[in-house]
């Protein structure tokens, strides 16, 4: 089973691999952005070095792990689902001895690996020497935000597949990346930390699964929450994934029925 | 006055050579090396107004690029090309008012709307006149059966009913030259038959030259008079029909399946008195051209029933690399035939 | 010659028009999901503005303003542009160029008036009562020769856009996939969403000078703000103007190329 798995993976680092070029492209636009909201930080900065409990130093870190991690969480699953169902390719995989959604899940693995090597590596290297980064408060810190961020990513993961389902209804698997785009971006921490948001924009924001894509993770490591927070940090996390993995794996043999009536 | 003329056309491609792997890539950045590949290789006829002619070769042989460079699309290495006077690359907007095109698997049509709105849009692009429109649009309802094709989006026509449809647009604009790459690949029989016909008449009636690259030798027999044989990027024939006609007609490719090549067999087959050509022999499957004038299969299967059992037996067309294969011996045996 | 191609892109774009609306689920998806995605722009200055007065001297409405009319422009380019990003993967790959080649019209206007982006008209929406709001909000209003600047501005900005993802659509003749290079320059607009005051020295002088973005948000809102460049606001369509200019004689060589390499 474990041999499937690393298989899986492998299989998917070298599809990425092969489209180098993408994650070329990615790594620019990515490390563009960083730049762009940098130099807006930068300007909001110029006279406060502290902003809602974030100091200026924090926030140039907050924004370079934001924003990587915006990236690799919003990268393009959907169409890829999406394309899946309209070539009829999903019913290969249906067939295959796997569970598919459990596939697709270490697929997503694979891709973050890659991804990590590729171009977060990369982006993190040149933002150390040239905008400068913060290290995590301790080493348990750092244990603690590479658990959160993996949860991170199975979670990002479960969002993209219901949202991948819903190309069932529609051709443009694309729109509905946007639209998955667009919610992240306002709601995941990943333009402003949260800790800026008015009250009932944080109530809003809390009750959606967003910012465990991406603040949870990061506030960890800049010690927005510490201690006995972490953990609470942490539960949520795993409480969204049961939740997210419930409501996809409902979706799911819907759609399997779905598809299995219909025949693709 | 030739309304294609063509003198020493040639075309030069420039190929990059990389070495291989990770290391040979970034040093070809570095030191970029160079093939030159020649598709064309001093080509010259001339076409005259009215003409039907057969352009065909195997694949790779440089039909593709002499087409497109008399259509326009690419630019001659060196040479003389004149179309209807002009050169294409230079006056392209002008001679592609004159000319029309069907190009195999590629549509000139928009995909999403219905055929007839793709009509509209060629009208407006050629300036077709109201009336030549109208009429023509008429003519080819009625010939090629398209009238319940017009109101349907391209997407959802078959391969045939698209081929009709593509067929029309590119004799709609009354072109002097149509160049029809490939125009009934694919097709069954009876949407074959409506389109030569189709395209004949046309000739008949407005003289429009037709120049054909198929490798369907049914289409070559019943549209074209005139043959231009490409290979290896120069002519090997340029004739009449009616003479390689003659020649091939003579013979004919035969398949046998036998249970085995005994050694008995073998030395028939070795021997000088076979009455066939081998062409191939894969495993148990002899491939054969012959002189039909000289024998008949049936005397071929009971002389080789002596040696062994014959599985299976077919026919085939005389095939366009048979052709070719056939005219380079000749060549080579100096019975010259290109011109 | 030009009513020619005047009355032709509009055949063209009945077609497309026509099409757009049989698609309507795909229509509605793209439209509001290119909205909201350029809504989430307006929500960050929003956030930012709960907790701060100014930025470099900018009130929340001058910079949306600028905000505005970006998307503006933006939206009227990939409605009637976005075709070009499909020169390489799509035309040239599968030779669909050699098609409009042998026809009597510009190969350049049959890409472009082959295929419109509904999904830029949700970027119109939002552009449009951005810049709306912020002119009210601003109390800036503006009589009919203003109005029509504005549009001067705005088309010219649209204009500034298509022809920098002209030149470097382009790249698709040799690279046969162009998405990459297009989305790279295309990602320097962000910048440009934001006054450039703000970043550093060269980013404003790439802004303006060599990819000039700036000239389709900043400068011409300050015609209106009056932040101390309105000088170079009526540069805008001049700008415009050369930048197309350099386009089709890029566009040109690469069709020239392509026509002599086969590709």
């Amino acid at each position: 089973m474990l041999g499937k798995i690393l298989e899986i993976i492998k299989i998917n680092i070298k599809v990425n691999l092969a489209y180098a070029i993408n994650a070329w492209g990615a790594f620019f636009v990515t490390l563009l952005q960083i730049f762009v909201f940098y130099y807006i930080w930068m300007a909001i900065y110029k006279f406060d070095s502290v902003i809602n409990g974030i100091s200026k130093d924090q926030i140039i870190t907050y924004i370079i792990l934001s924003r990587i991690i915006y990236t690799q969480v919003t990268s393009g699953f959907i169409p890829r689902i999406g394309r899946k169902i309209h070539t009829g390719e999903i019913t290969m995989d249906l067939l295959k001895p796997m569970d598919f959604q459990l596939f697709m899940l270490f697929g997503r693995i694979g891709d973050f690996v890659s991804f990590f090597a590729m171009t977060a590596f990369p982006i993190l290297i040149i933002c150390l020497f040239t905008l400068g980064m913060q290290a995590p408060l301790n080493f348990a810190t750092s244990i603690y935000f590479l658990l959160s961020l993996f949860m991170a990513i199975i979670l990002s993961f479960f969002v993209e597949f219901w949202i991948g389902l819903l190309t069932f209804y529609t051709n443009y698997s694309w729109g509905l990346q946007t639209f998955q785009e667009a919610l992240v971006s306002m709601f995941s921490g990943v333009l402003i930390p949260l800790s800026f948001f008015p009250g009932w924009l944080r109530t809003i924001t809390n009750l959606l699964p967003f910012q465990q894509m991406s603040y949870s993770p990061v506030s960890i490591y800049l010690g927005i929450v510490k201690g006995s927070q972490v953990y609470e940090v942490l539960g949520f996390q795993l409480l969204w994934i049961v939740i997210l993995f419930v409501l996809s794996r409902l979706f799911y043999s819907f759609a399997i029925k779905k598809i299995t009536v219909q025949g693709g | 006055m030739a309304i294609i003329d063509v003198e020493n056309l040639r075309k030069e491609y420039k190929i990059s050579v990389k070495k291989e792997g990770l290391a040979g890539s970034i040093l070809s950045l570095f030191n970029p090396k160079f093939e030159i590949k020649e598709a064309v290789k001093g080509v010259s006829f001339q076409i005259r107004k009215g003409e039907m002619v057969g352009y065909i070769g195997a694949n790779g042989a440089g039909k593709s690029t002499t087409i497109k460079m008399l259509t326009g699309i690419l630019t001659p290495t060196s040479g003389k090309l004149l179309v209807n006077g002009l050169v294409p690359t230079k006056d392209r907007i002008k001679n592609n008012m004159k000319i029309g095109a069907v190009f195999g698997q590629r549509t000139q049509l928009w995909w999403d709307i219905p055929v007839i709105e793709s009509y509209k849009l060629i009208q407006k692009i050629y300036e077709i006149p109201m009336e030549t429109y109208k009429e023509n649009l008429e003519y080819f309802s009625k010939t090629l059966g398209l009238d319940e094709l017009l109101h349907i989006p391209v997407r959802q026509l078959s391969l045939g009913q698209k081929m009709r449809c593509e067929i029309a647009a590119a004799f709609i604009h009354n072109p002097e030259i149509v160049y029809l790459d490939e125009p009934t690949i694919g097709l069954d029989f009876m949407v074959k038959e409506k389109i030569r016909k189709f395209i004949k008449q046309l000739n008949k009636d407005r003289e429009t030259t037709v120049i054909l690259t198929t490798h369907d030798l049914q289409d070559i027999e019943e549209i074209c008079s005139r043959i231009i044989i490409i290979d290896k990027g120069s002519i090997m024939f340029d004739g009449d029909l009616e003479e390689i006609k003659e020649e091939f007609s003579k013979f004919a490719v035969a398949n046998i399946l036998l249970k085995e090549i005994t050694p008995e067999l073998q030395t028939f087959l070795n021997g000088k008195n076979v009455g066939f050509e081998i062409l191939s022999i894969d495993e148990n499957n002899l491939n054969i051209k012959f002189d039909r004038s000289q024998i008949t299969i049936a005397g071929i299967f009971s002389n080789l029933s002596k040696y062994g059992t014959i599985l299976d037996l077919s026919i085939q067309d005389v095939s366009i690399e048979t052709i070719v294969k056939t005219l380079y011996e000749r060549k080579s045996l100096g019975a010259g035939y290109a011109r | 010659m030009i009513f020619k191609y005047v009355t032709l892109y509009i055949e063209f774009l009945k077609q497309n028009l026509k099409t757009m609306l049989e698609y309507k689920a795909d229509f509605a998806i793209g439209v509001s999901s290119t909205l909201l995605t350029q809504f989430c722009g307006i929500f960050f200055v929003w956030v930012i503005f709960e907790n701060i007065k100014q930025i470099h001297g900018w009130t929340f409405y001058e910079i949306t303003f600028v905000y505005g009319l970006l998307t503006l422009a933006k939206g009227f380019d990939m409605f009637f542009f976005d075709n070009l990003n499909a020169l390489g993967f799509e035309y040239v790959r599968e030779g669909k160029l050699d098609i409009f080649m042998i026809r009597p019209i510009s190969p350049l206007f049959q890409l472009v008036a082959s295929h419109i982006m509904p999904d830029g008209i949700g970027l119109l929406i939002l552009g449009g009562i951005v810049v709306t709001k912020s002119l009210a909000e601003l109390k800036i209003t503006l009589d009919l020769p203003q109005i029509l600047l504005l549009i001067v501005f705005i088309i010219s900005g649209a204009a500034i856009i298509a022809a920098i993802n002209l030149i470097f659509s382009t790249t698709g003749f040799k690279t046969m996939n162009s998405y990459i290079i297009m989305s790279s320059v295309n990602s320097l607009q962000e910048f440009a969403f934001y006054p450039i005051l703000i970043y550093p020295k060269f980013i404003g002088f790439i802004l303006t000078w060599i990819i000039p973005y700036a000239f389709a948000s900043f400068y011409p809102a300050d015609y209106f703000l009056h932040k101390g460049f309105e000088h170079y606001s009526m540069l805008t369509p001049i700008i415009a103007i050369i930048l197309w200019i350099i386009a089709l004689r890029v566009w040109r060589f690469g069709l020239s190329h392509y026509s002599s390499t086969g590709s």
